[in-house]
This record gives C-alpha cells, sequence and structure tokens, in this order.
C-alpha cells in the first residue's frame, strides 16, 4: 500500500517503453492490450487508495526514502486523489477505445502521458513538477497528429505554445529557487511569506509569470488560440483527453500553487474571477458561430474552464465545491460529446455541423449520448451539469455577484442554443439509402462502453450529488479547512 | 388532506420534497385527466416514431405531474426544465425545417424563462436558507425592498414565459402549430398553467399580493394578453394558430383572477383554468382530428366538413361553444365569476365584453370556415376519424358540458379547498344569481365582428387590401420580430468577433505578451488586491 | 543526394569518434563525482554519432547502426531505469531505494545506485539523441527529395 503512489506514476511509465520496444516486434497488435493491462493497474491502484484518503489521510512517498527537503517527494491527497482519478477513468475509456484504430508508438506515448499527468497531481517538488508536466505536454504534442495533415500544423502551434508556457514556468520556478533555495513545496510554502516581506516585486513576477502559463495551458481567454486546433483535428480519444485532463492540469496547478502554497497577501480572487467570466463569454460566443462540430466543443471547454475559474475566484467555500465538482463533471461531459462527436464523424465521414444534417447513418446511440451530454452541459436537472452550476451559482448569488450568477445562466442557455442546433440537424429527417445503412454498423461495439460509461457516470453523479460532493470533499477541505 | 414525502433517493443532500394539498390536486387531475385523452388519441394519430413518440409522452406527463405536486422552489424549478425539454423534444417530433425552427424558438425562451426562475429560487434561498414554499412567508420581511422587489420581478416574469403572456408569448403561437396536435392539447392545456399554477403558488405564499403594484401590473398584463390574444386570433389562417392565440388570451383571463386577488376572482381563475384545460384540449384534438384526414390546416381551404366528419362536427362545436362563455357549457361559469369580481372596475368590463365578443368571433369563424359552408373539390373523400380518436373528444366535451351544469358541486368539493389553501381570506363562493342573459352582449358583438370580418375580407391577411397596405406598419410592432432580430444581432456581433480566429500567430503571442506585462503592472500596482473587495 | 566531404573531414571525424565515445563514458562513469553525469555524458555519445553523420553520410552511418537497433537500445535504457527503481521496492526499500554497498567517497565503483542510473541514463540519452538526428535527417532528405 504504501508504495501505491509511486507505482501509479511509474507503472505507465515502465509499460511505455515495453510497448516501444515491442512495436519493433512481431507483437505489435498486442500493445493496445498491454497498454490497457497496465492503465487498468493503475487505475486500480489509484481507487485502492479511495478510502484512506476519503478518510481525510494523506498518503507522502519519498523517492529512494531521501527525505522532504532533499528529495523527491510525492503526496496523493484530497485535491490530486480527485485529479488522478478522472485521469484514469479518461485515460482507461480512451485506450479501449483506441484499441481497433492506432497501434504500437501511440500507445506507449498515450502511456507516457498518463504517467506525467500523475506525476504533476503527486509530486510536492516545484521542478520535479514541471519535468513531469513536460512529459505529458510533449507526449500531447505529438498525439495531436492524426492521419490529417492539418493535425501537424495545429500540433505545432500548440508545440509553439505549449513550449512558450513551460519555459515562462521555469523561469518563474528559477526566481523562486533563487529566493529561496529550495523546490519542496512545504519548505517554500514556510519560505514565500519570508520573501514577500522583502521581495515583493519578485514574488508578483513569479505569480504573474505562473499566471500566464497556466493560462495558456489550461486555454483561457487571450492565449486559447492553440485549444480549438488541437481539440478539432486531434484523434478522438486524444480530443477527449485534451479537453478531460489536460486542460485541468493548468487549474490543478494553479489551485496548488496559489490556494494551498503561496497564500500571500495578494489576493488574486478578483482577477481570477474577471478573467473566468471573460473566458466563459469568450469561448460561448465564438461557440456559437463554429461551423466545424469538434471546434464547437472545443470552444465550449474554453467557455466551461472559464466557469470553473469562477468558482475558484468567488473565494467561498461554495464555490471552490462547485468548481471542484464542474471539474469532474466537464471530464465526463465532454468525454462524452468527444466521443460521440468522434462517432458520429466517423460514421458519416461529415464534420461541419451543417452537413449533419438529414444523415440517417449515425447510428442511435451516438446521436442519443451527445443529446445527453448537451443536456448536462448545459446543465438541464437530472443531470450532472446542474448541480455543479447551481453551486457556482448559489456561490456567487451569496457571494452578491448576481450579475455573474446571471451570466453563468445566460451561457447555459447560449450553450443551448449551440448544442441544439447540432442535436436538429443530427435528428433531422434520414434520407438514407440502402447502401449506406449498411456501413453505419461498422462501430465496434466496445467503443459504445465507454461512452455508456461516461453517460451512466453523468447520470448517477447528478441523480446522486452526495457521492460526488463526497469525492471533491477533502480536496475542498485542503483549501478551506 | 394534505399529503407530504420526502424523496431520500434524490438529490440527497439538497431534499426534494412532493406535497399534494387541493391545489395541486386541480392541476393533477387535470394532467392526468387530459394526459389520458391524449394518450389514447395518439394511439391513431401518431404514426411514425412511436418508439420515440411514447416513452417521452409518458415521461411528459410524469413531470408536469411532479411539477404540480412538488412542495419546495427547487423540485418545481426541476421539474419544470425537465417537463420544458421534453415538450421541446415532443415538439419536434415531425422534425421538419418548421417543427425545428419553432422548437429553438421555444426551447430559448423557456429556457431563459426557467433561468430567470432559477436566479430568483437563488436569491430566495439565499434570503430564507430553504426553498420550501411554506417558508416563503418570510420573504417580505427577510431583506431590502429592492432585491425583494427584484425577486418578484424574475420569478414573474419566468412564469410569464412559461404561461405565454404577452409580451412575452412569441414561442407559443409557433410551437403549438409545430408539435403534434395531442401533444399542441397538453401543451395548452396543462404546461402553460405551470406558469400559472408557479404564480398562484408564489405570490399567495409571499403574501405579495397586498403590494399593489404587483397587483395592477398582473392585471395590466392580463388585460394586454385577452384582447392581444383575442384580435390576433381573428386574424389567423391556420386553425392550430388561432387557437394558440386564444389561449393566449384564455390565460390572459386566468392571470387576471389571479391578480385581483380576491375569492371570487381566485375562484374563477382556477375554474377557467380547469375549463380552459379540458376544452381547450378538446379544440386542439378536433383539429388534430381535422388534419389527420384531410391533411390541410389553412381554414381558407376547408370548408362543409360537417357532412364528412359529423361527430367530430359536434365536439367541436361544444368546444367553441363552451370557450365563447355561452350559457350551459363550462365557460360561461368561469368568465361570469371572473366578470363579477372586476365589476367595479369600469376599464376591466370593457375588456372583458371586447375580449369576450372577439374569441366568440374568433370560434365562429374556426367552426363554419371548417365545418360548414360548400365542400371544396379535394375533400370529397374524406372521412370520419377512428373511434380511438373520437371517444377521448366524446369524454371531454361530456366533461365541459358537466363543468357547466353543475358548477356549485365543483366550486364547493374542488376550487373552494384550493383557495382555502392559499388565501388568507376565507369566505364562501356560490354561483348564484346569475342572468344568463348577461352572455349575450358579447354574442352578438362577436356576431357582429364575424360578419364585418367576413364582408370586409379583414380576416385573411392575403386577399385584404386593407391589410396589404398597413401590414408592414403593422409588423413593426410585431414582438416577435423585435426578438428576432435582437438575436439575429447577437449573432452577428458574433461573427464580428469570430474574426479573431483569422489572426496570425503573430498577434496571438503579441496578445500573450501584452497580457504578461499587463498583468505583473496589475499586480505591481494592486498587490492588496483591490479588485475584489 | 548530399555530396561527399572531403577526405581532411572524413579522417578527422574517424580518428576523433572513438575518443568521443570514450569521453562520453568518462563523464557518464564519474558522473557522480565530478561534473558529468548520464545526461551530459549521453549528449556527447550522441554527438559522437552526429559527428560520424556528417562527415561519413547516411548510408553508411545508418547500416552500422541501425534506426531499430538505436530504438530498442533507448527503450532498454528506460526500461533498465525503471527495472532498478522496482528492484529497491521489492529489496524491501523505496522506489529507487539504494540496496549496494556505498563505497568509498571519491572512488569509482561508490555511491550505490548511481554509477549504474548514469549509465543506463546514458545510454537512453546517447540513442535518444541519435534518433531525434536521424528523424529531422529523413525529414531534411524528404523536403530536399520534393
Amino acid at each position: 500500500m504504501s508504495n501505491f503512489p509511486i507505482l501509479i506514476v511509474a507503472l505507465p511509465l515502465c509499460f511505455a517503453f515495453f510497448i516501444s520496444l515491442l512495436s519493433l516486434t512481431k507483437l505489435n497488435r498486442f500493445c493496445g492490450h498491454l497498454a490497457l493491462l497496465s492503465v487498468g493497474v493503475s487505475f486500480v491502484l489509484t481507487l485502492c487508495l479511495g478510502p484512506r484518503i476519503l478518510a481525510g489521510e494523506k498518503i507522502a512517498y519519498s523517492l529512494g526514502n531521501w527525505p522532504a527537503p532533499l528529495g523527491i517527494n510525492l503526496l496523493v491527497d484530497g485535491l490530486s486523489y480527485l485529479l488522478s482519478l478522472i485521469f484514469g477513468l479518461l485515460v482507461l475509456l480512451s485506450v479501449i477505445y483506441s484499441l481497433e484504430d492506432h497501434k504500437g508508438k501511440y500507445f506507449s506515448l498515450v502511456l507516457i502521458l498518463y504517467a506525467g499527468m500523475n506525476g504533476v497531481v503527486f509530486t510536492r517538488d516545484l521542478f520535479n513538477l514541471y519535468v513531469f508536466w513536460e512529459i505529458l505536454s510533449i507526449s500531447a504534442y505529438i498525439l495531436v497528429v492524426s492521419p490529417q495533415p492539418a493535425s501537424l500544423r495545429a500540433s505545432l502551434l500548440y508545440l509553439f505554445l505549449g513550449s512558450l508556457a513551460t519555459a515562462l514556468f521555469l523561469l518563474g520556478v528559477g526566481i523562486i529557487y533563487a529566493l529561496a533555495g529550495t523546490f519542496d513545496m512545504d519548505a517554500l510554502a514556510r519560505e514565500i511569506p519570508v520573501i514577500w516581506r522583502t521581495q515583493p516585486l519578485a514574488i508578483l513576477l513569479v505569480g504573474a509569470l505562473f499566471l500566464v502559463s497556466l493560462g495558456i495551458k489550461s486555454g483561457l481567454f487571450p492565449m486559447y488560440v492553440w485549444v480549438p486546433e488541437a481539440h478539432s483535428l486531434a484523434p478522438t480519444p486524444i480530443s477527449v483527453l485534451l479537453s478531460g485532463a489536460v486542460l485541468k492540469i493548468g487549474i490543478y496547478i494553479f489551485i496548488r500553487l496559489f490556494l494551498t502554497l503561496f497564500r500571500t497577501e495578494v489576493s488574486l480572487e478578483g482577477l481570477i474571477l474577471y478573467w473566468g467570466l471573460i473566458s466563459m463569454v469568450f469561448g460561448g460566443c465564438l461557440a456559437l458561430v463554429q461551423e466545424d462540430l469538434k471546434r464547437m466543443l472545443a470552444y465550449s471547454s474554453i467557455n466551461q474552464v472559464g466557469l470553473i475559474l469562477i468558482g475558484i475566484g468567488l473565494g467561498t467555500k461554495l464555490g471552490m465545491e462547485g468548481s471542484l465538482y464542474h471539474l469532474f463533471n466537464h471530464a465526463l461531459i465532454k468525454g462524452s460529446l468527444f466521443f460521440s462527436a468522434g462517432m458520429i464523424i466517423e460514421s458519416t465521414g461529415k464534420r461541419r455541423i451543417r452537413e449533419l444534417k438529414g444523415n440517417g447513418i449515425v447510428p442511435f446511440f451516438p446521436r442519443f449520448s451527445f443529446l445527453m451530454g448537451a443536456l448536462a452541459i448545459i446543465g438541464v436537472p437530472p443531470l450532472n451539469g446542474f448541480i455543479s452550476k447551481w453551486l457556482i451559482c448559489r456561490a456567487a448569488v451569496e457571494r452578491g455577484n448576481l450579475i455573474v450568477a446571471a451570466l453563468i445562466l445566460i451561457f447555459g442557455i447560449v450553450a443551448a442554443v449551440y448544442y441544439l442546433k447540432v442535436v436538429q440537424n443530427l435528428f433531422s429527417v434520414a434520407k438514407m439509402c440502402q447502401t449506406e445503412k449498411r456501413q453505419s454498423s461498422s462501430i465496434p461495439w466496445i467503443k459504445y462502453t465507454c461512452l455508456g460509461t461516461l453517460l451512466g457516470g453523468s447520470l448517477v453523479f447528478g441523480l446522486l450529488p452526495s457521492q460526488g460532493l463526497y469525492l471533491i470533499r477533502e480536496a475542498v477541505a485542503l483549501i478551506f479547512p | 388532506m394534505i399529503l407530504e414525502h420526502y424523496l431520500a433517493f434524490w438529490l440527497h443532500p439538497f431534499g426534494m420534497y412532493i406535497r399534494l394539498d387541493a391545489l395541486s390536486t386541480i392541476f393533477l387531475s387535470l394532467t392526468v385527466i387530459l394526459g389520458a385523452c391524449v394518450l389514447i388519441y395518439s394511439i391513431r394519430y401518431v404514426k411514425e416514431d412511436r418508439i420515440r413518440y411514447y416513452p417521452l409522452l409518458i415521461l411528459f406527463l410524469l413531470s408536469l405531474s411532479v411539477t404540480f405536486t412538488s412542495a419546495d422552489l427547487l423540485s418545481f424549478y426541476i421539474f419544470f426544465e425537465i417537463s420544458s425539454f421534453i415538450a421541446y423534444l415532443l415538439i419536434i417530433h415531425s422534425r421538419t425545417r418548421a417543427a425545428f425552427r419553432a422548437g429553438s424558438k421555444y426551447i430559448i425562451m423557456t429556457f431563459l424563462g426557467a433561468a430567470s426562475i432559477f436566479l430568483a429560487i437563488i436569491l430566495i434561498h439565499r434570503q430564507l436558507g430553504s426553498y420550501k414554499f411554506s417558508a416563503l412567508g418570510e420573504l417580505e420581511v427577510s431583506g431590502r425592498s429592492g432585491l425583494i422587489r427584484l425577486i418578484y420581478v424574475l420569478f414573474i416574469a419566468g412564469c410569464f414565459i412559461k404561461a405565454g403572456i404577452m409580451p412575452l408569448h412569441t414561442w407559443l403561437p409557433d410551437a403549438h402549430p409545430a408539435a403534434p396536435s395531442p401533444i399542441s392539447a397538453l401543451l395548452s392545456g396543462v404546461t402553460i398553467k405551470i406558469g400559472l399554477y408557479g404564480i398562484m403558488r408564489f405570490l399567495f405564499s409571499t403574501g405579495s399580493l397586498s403590494r399593489l403594484a404587483v397587483s395592477y401590473s398582473l392585471i395590466g398584463f392580463a388585460a394586454i394578453s385577452m384582447l392581444a390574444g383575442a384580435v390576433l386570433a381573428l386574424l389567423q389562417d391556420d386553425a392550430k394558430r388561432l387557437l394558440a392565440y386564444s389561449s393566449i388570451s384564455q390565460m390572459g383571463y386566468v392571470l387576471l383572477g389571479i391578480g385581483v386577488g380576491t375569492n371570487l376572482s381566485l375562484a374563477g381563475a382556477l375554474y377557467h383554468s380547469i375549463n380552459h384545460g379540458l376544452f381547450k384540449g378538446l379544440l386542439f384534438l378536433c383539429a388534430g382530428a381535422v388534419i389527420r384526414s384531410t391533411r390541410m390546416r389553412n381554414l381558407s381551404d376547408l370548408g362543409g366538413l360537417r357532412k364528412r366528419m359529423p361527430i367530430t362536427g359536434i365536439v367541436c362545436l361544444i368546444g367553441c361553444l363552451a370557450i365563447s362563455g355561452v350559457p350551459i357549457f363550462s365557460g360561461f361559469i368561469s368568465k361570469t365569476l371572473l366578470s363579477r369580481s372586476v365589476e367595479k372596475f369600469f376599464c376591466l368590463k370593457i375588456v372583458f365584453l371586447l375580449t369576450a365578443s372577439g374569441t366568440f368571433a374568433s370560434y365562429l369563424k374556426f367552426y363554419l370556415f371548417t365545418f360548414s359552408g360548400a365542400l371544396p373539390q379535394g375533400l370529397t373523400r374524406v372521412k370520419e376519424v377512428s373511434w380511438s380518436m373520437l371517444l377521448p373528444m366524446l369524454f371531454l366535451a361530456g366533461f365541459s358540458i358537466f363543468l357547466g351544469l353543475f358548477p356549485d358541486l365543483i366550486l364547493s368539493k374542488v376550487i373552494l379547498p384550493a383557495i382555502a389553501e392559499i388565501s388568507i381570506f376565507s369566505s364562501a363562493v356560490k354561483f348564484d344569481q346569475v342572468n344568463p342573459l348577461s352572455a349575450l352582449y358579447p354574442l352578438i358583438l362577436g356576431g357582429l365582428i364575424y360578419y364585418l370580418g367576413i364582408r370586409t375580407k379583414l380576416f385573411f391577411i392575403e386577399e385584404s387590401p386593407l391589410w396589404q397596405r398597413t401590414g408592414s406598419q403593422f409588423r413593426k410592432v410585431s414582438v416577435d420580430r423585435f426578438y428576432t432580430e435582437v438575436v439575429a444581432m447577437i449573432e452577428k456581433a458574433c461573427l464580428l468577433f469570430k474574426n479573431i480566429e483569422r489572426f496570425s500567430f503573430n498577434t496571438h503571442l503579441l496578445f500573450i505578451l501584452v497580457f504578461l506585462t499587463g498583468l505583473v503592472m496589475l499586480l505591481y500596482f494592486t498587490p492588496q488586491g483591490i479588485l475584489f473587495p | 543526394m548530399r555530396r561527399q566531404e572531403t577526405k581532411i573531414v572524413r579522417n578527422v571525424a574517424r580518428k576523433l569518434f572513438p575518443v568521443l565515445v570514450l569521453f562520453a563514458f568518462y563523464l557518464i562513469i564519474y558522473g557522480h563525482i565530478s561534473p558529468g553525469g548520464g545526461f551530459q555524458g549521453g549528449v556527447v555519445l550522441g554527438s559522437s554519432l552526429i559527428l560520424l553523420y556528417l562527415s561519413e553520410g547516411p548510408e553508411r552511418v545508418e547500416k552500422k547502426f541501425k534506426n531499430s537497433q538505436l530504438a530498442i537500445l533507448e527503450a532498454i535504457g528506460v526500461l533498465t531505469f525503471v527495472g532498478i527503481g522496482f528492484l529497491g521496492i521489492i529489496l524491501g526499500k523505496h522506489f529507487l531505494g539504494n540496496f549496494l554497498p556505498i563505497g568509498r567517497v571519491g572512488m569509482v565503483p561508490s555511491a550505490g545506485l548511481v554509477l549504474l542510473l548514469n549509465l543506463f541514463i546514458g545510454t537512453k540519452v546517447g540513442a535518444g539523441i541519435s534518433l531525434i538526428f536521424y528523424a529531422l535527417m529523413k525529414f531534411d532528405r524528404r523536403a530536399q527529395g520534393e
């Protein structure tokens, strides 16, 4: 049990290179299954940690048995557990989804991505966090490339902006090291208030650098540009991972660094609130006029990330609860939306919203799950999106910010407009011929299980919000004890 | 007797209460009766996509029932939203372009209304710490008057959208014709009453009708809806559109009864909601039967169906007489109750007279254009619809007559307990000292209007020279057009905004740089975080 | 095709290659007691191959040091590294916990695991650098061919 944190990170890493060895041999076709096995084991290990974490325990692990300020430490607490759970689920489903379509190196990259994600959320060492972040980003850059030629461009764009972000982050980390002489987060939490008194400017600079780099990585307003490109052109399972997991890492690091460590005198709440608001408005407005299905989903992601930030920026316990719950919900919902969009695009070969009209060849289940996902993200009651939106709205109202609450609700309606436009096209009267109909049944059932899991999840966490709140309780307790 | 139950399995930490009292019972039984009729009617009416239609219909009825029986604002809102969305799916059931357009308009407006109600609910929760209807009594004294006023405006505006009160009605005349006829019957008979039910619950729980502003504004909107709905109904050529506009006008009656707020008017309002549910359901089913067997829906194309569809003709006549307020039919009772409650206000009496005559004229048009006159060439082979469609219609017609024959029974057994539930005054309401001849004035005036309308061809927008000259001016004042233009403007603004996508990579890098610099400056100059108090 | 380099360049490069490899392994092996280490040594290892590639031309070098071999070497480097980490767990210590004798300070076989780890990191980085270079050159050749 005590070794679980490192096993969760190291197993996928180990298997990743084993798979890249295997892909050179004739056993190439088993790469996917091996990846599935390792992600499954890692996910089960994460689940095993669950009871202890949710009981309020924190599990620490030091690499090579070097104590805190010297060595690298891992720590699993409520927040990192929540994130790790999301990552495990999404990566597992993505691997299942891509079993048929991909082989070889792809899986090894997905595993590296997974290891990097878990590493980022577990580590207590600032530089190590940067390293894991870089690892996951690099594999994400490569994974964005799909057979479509335009995706290479998208990947390059992502690479440029992403490496700009990590470079800025590294700069910030360097400044911090120069000031504090340590990378360990617990030591930094003690050091930074001391430094703040003598050199506030340096800390502010670090804060600004971190904020910009996190903003780029989680696709906030002025630096969102890679989001629509990468999300829309990546293979379907990678879009799911980008939107559900990779965007969330920026938010995680923000919460970790700014809310649990660098609690300095500067109150960032207002900044975060308005930043999130602008992102939400911007994402919603642009999603309204998109013509490409996956691009629209990408802009919707920007919108939702803005909403999550609003919840954080409200600076109350309720807001944080809503925000983390929405983070979890958004991963489920966007996962199911991207999966069903991928299936729709696969079976029709068309990705413009207008061209989807009158296509009888889309199988029922993707259409249905797209509808359900749309409902969840709009915030229609029995589904989970409603609960989190409601919590955030309540937090906003209790903070006295009526306009924010009204804007959140209005952008829910805007989301209704752009999602229902797609739904209407999907459900419009079919004019199919027999040949087309026969083609349509080619989606293997195993892909439906991914959709089914996510849909079931969003229904369960909508009907039983107590379960979801139980999951995030420890994470919230970390920030608002 | 009041039944209350806590649904523990659902939305657990937030609570969810189901409560059945006399007021809920009225609307619940209306839902159940009309729902049963619609289910039977649909067997023959709906031919395509039954696998989607029936589950949705049953879910729809279920969510409507729970909306009416919810004991707290939260579950009211939740089922309000669920039923709205299922109604959307049912409206777009035919999946034609027109249905999609109507459905979009419906869902956007309803969601707007729902959002407004939701905001009000959150504000109420912030004030009171509870969602229950029974806690609402303290709302008046719980905070600043401006905030309380905002809550009222938000909640009532949301309900207005749902109830189709002018000027927030524009989804209604589009959605009703687009939906399958049984669904239109449910929409008009039950769904739009959710809005009024919400207003009733809310206003009487908070006791805010003692504010004159609330009362007068309700009466004002009600009068506008009554008059404008009746006038617009007169001008329609599409049978179901006519019925839809007439629904707006009838909702005005109910809202007026709520706004006046005496026991008498409240009795009239409740009575009228029941009546309207039944006879408007009946009329929509009749229109559906006609559409089903002729495949036409424009009144000017129809005619002479009395011989071909005798039973439909008779039940339709009953429905038309009932809604026009002819004695011995149900509409007469409720309209008389309502008009007696506003006896003191001269203006409202005029409005009543005009609306009633307009309604009569429009239903004369509806009935005569469809069932009398010469049979057009194409309709010689039309047959009566099947019994499974006729039976619900006959049942509803019989019920309408029953409600007209025994007003005192209904008043004492059904309506008064409900009023006792919500109103603070308790006084008996009796239906007596009524001169049936008082119904004659609107009938005569209505006949006159119909005659004039036919003679001057004002009923037909396409043919009348007067309309061709003035029509464009009239359309300028249409609220629907105004809303559409607002939406188009928003979309145009977003398209303008979309140009940001075309910026080069360098420009985006510049943005990032500017943002970084700005952030450093911001943090430097506001180290204490003045962005937020 | 790329023209052949002059004889001088080729000869110097050929003579320099073993020295560079030796230097690389020096950096790797003395990593824990003097400046250097797995990453630095690996880069020198990779650049020695790059030098050979530039002077001898792609065909001969890629025949001697095959792409697939380098890929295997790279994967084995990492796998062994992680494997040693797991061995630490198996032997009752932490991940990457030291299970070898520490030895005397300043001597080459000392500091427990660090020497081994440096060795495998060096292999991995050397192979990786060469692979990246191969890929870039292939890209370049394809671009010229078009």
